[in-house]
């Protein structure tokens, strides 16, 4: 099969990240450099602490870089000045932790990006009620986070980061609260969100059966200090099942990636 | 309580306590009944308005102060511990210094309130607005939020609950510094009233007069927990 290499949608350039704190300098990312196509599914894998969040929060300009170029769609970051309004609506970010704000009522949650980012179309409003309604959260748009369950909280957080219809979703452990059954669920239906809408996806895991199931790519990273090891592209297309998992290649392509994360030195997780 | 009181009414009557030292509890309600209206009531109304007035702008300046000092990790080590050093410090014992300044007037009863309750509510709204999840400011800053739009929109909201234990804690002191005014200062006010009803050794009218300001202070509590309420609905 011949592909044509296609200008790359987000590239990180030697980038380099230190957090300095009162007694000591810790090094987040160590050269990294790692290039997405637009419309991807990239995952982002690893042992806790080797800098996969990091990477997100670099792209999200929530953080800056202590050395090296972030560019997405041509446009290259300034390292001293946060990004214009505009260009970050184009993202979306999904936490951890649900991350909801417990003054807000569900529907308030929600639109808030729109809010921030002065979007106020009847279109975005109306995809906003899509939304609500996709994740079975319309009888509740009215309730405080206080009074919803987990697995709506996580859902609500990732809705809440593709109202504004951003073209690149970032979603840093995304389920990592949820258990088993319901973060497969989950995983299932951020594919067909992805299918449908066709949004350039980078997803932090450090579950290495979640990474195969929904990624086209896989990075590896390591820890101390962080860095890419290795680039595994997932070769199950874009039609994917929870029947993957089943699969002589899913557990192939599982034993490869745990080899390449390799042991994990305890002592050194914080 | 009951028991507490009972006791009292029981050993101040079984040991004949002379009532200029420590009346019974129902020499003090009768006191209480009799000279609310006629005596109390207009001493602990010119301390009430000092009172409220001096509240009402501790707290806005208290919250603004605390904002101040939020916004660098620097001012929050500067400031700390000089609103503790305030706190400590006895209001009553600057109103000499301050009197040469301002003279005897009910400003200076006013300022004390100020000086008095502003320390607590500083202290506790900086707390407040030193420990929002970092999470949650990140959010605001991946939408591109102005620092200024994530202080108003999320640091002030998520620190509420503990600007209102400082408001309810402020409640209290204000009642305190409204009373050391009055004693301080002289000039009327319940604190004075107090003060010369022990001179007298008038004891019943000391405690109706404590009685008084205690109940004061309860309902000033409680309209700050009522309000509370109804702010920080989504609890």
């Amino acid at each position: 099969m011949e592909m044509t290499k296609t200008k790359p949608f987000i590239t990180l350039e030697h980038v380099n990240k230190e957090f300095v704190t009162k007694n000591k300098t810790t090094r987040a990312l160590s050269d990294v450099s790692l290039e997405v196509s637009k419309g991807e599914f990239l995952v982002i894998v690893g042992a806790s602490g080797c800098g996969k969040s990091t990477i997100i929060r670099l792209i999200d300009d929530i953080i800056k870089p202590t050395s090296g170029t972030i560019q997405v769609d041509g446009f290259e970051y300034d390292n001293t000045k946060p990004i214009s309004k505009d260009f970050i609506s184009r993202m979306g970010f999904v936490f951890q932790i649900p991350n909801l704000y417990p003054w807000l009522t569900v529907r308030e949650n929600l639109l808030l990006p729109l809010k921030l980012l002065n979007i106020n179309t009847k279109e975005h409003v109306e995809y906003a009620e899509y939304l609500l309604d996709m994740v079975h959260l319309q009888n509740y748009a009215g309730a405080y986070p206080n009074e919803i369950s987990g697995g709506m909280a996580q859902r609500l957080g990732v809705i809440r980061a593709m109202v504004h219809k951003p073209e690149i979703l970032m979603m840093d452990e995304p389920y990592g609260a949820l258990d088993e059954l319901t973060r497969e669920q989950m995983d299932i239906e951020l594919l067909d969100l992805w299918k449908q809408l066709g949004t350039t996806i980078i997803f932090i895991t450090h579950d290495v059966e979640e990474a195969v199931l929904v990624g086209s790519r896989i990075y590896v990273m390591k820890s101390d200090p962080g860095r890419i090891v290795a680039d595994v592209p997932i070769e199950f297309g874009t039609n994917r099942t929870i029947n993957n998992k089943f699969t002589h290649q899913f557990s192939v392509y599982c034993d490869q990636i745990t080899e390449l994360i390799g042991e994990i030195d305890l002592s050194k997780i914080k | 309580m009951i028991i507490i009181l009972l006791l009292w009414e029981i050993s101040t009557i079984a040991f004949h306590v002379d009532s200029k030292v420590l009346p019974s509890f129902t020499d003090i309600l009768s006191a209480f009944q009799n000279k609310f209206i006629p005596i109390i009531l207009p001493d602990l109304l010119i301390t009430m308005k000092n009172l409220v007035l001096g509240y009402v702008i501790a707290v806005p300046l208290g919250i603004l102060i605390a904002a101040i000092c939020a916004q660098s990790q620097t001012l929050v080590k500067i400031a700390t511990p000089l609103i503790i050093m305030t706190l400590v410090t006895p209001v009553i014992i600057i109103v000499p210094i301050l009197i040469p300044f301002i003279g005897f007037d009910a400003k200076i009863k006013v300022l004390v309130v100020i000086l008095q309750t502003a320390p607590i509510i500083i202290l506790n709204s900086l707390v407040g607005f030193t420990n929002v999840k970092q999470e949650k400011l990140d959010l605001m800053k991946s939408y591109g939020a102005s620092r200024f739009e994530i202080f108003r929109k999320i640091t002030f909201m998520d620190a509420l609950p503990r600007v209102f234990a400082g408001l309810e804690l402020g409640c209290i002191l204000s009642t305190i510094g409204a009373v050391s005014g009055d004693i301080a200062v002289g000039d009327g006010g319940i604190g004075t009233r107090i003060q010369m009803a022990a001179s007298t050794l008038a004891t019943d009218t000391v405690f109706a007069s404590i009685l008084s300001t205690c109940l004061l202070a309860i309902i000033l509590f409680q309209v700050v927990v009522w309000i509370e309420r109804n702010v920080i609905a989504w609890k």
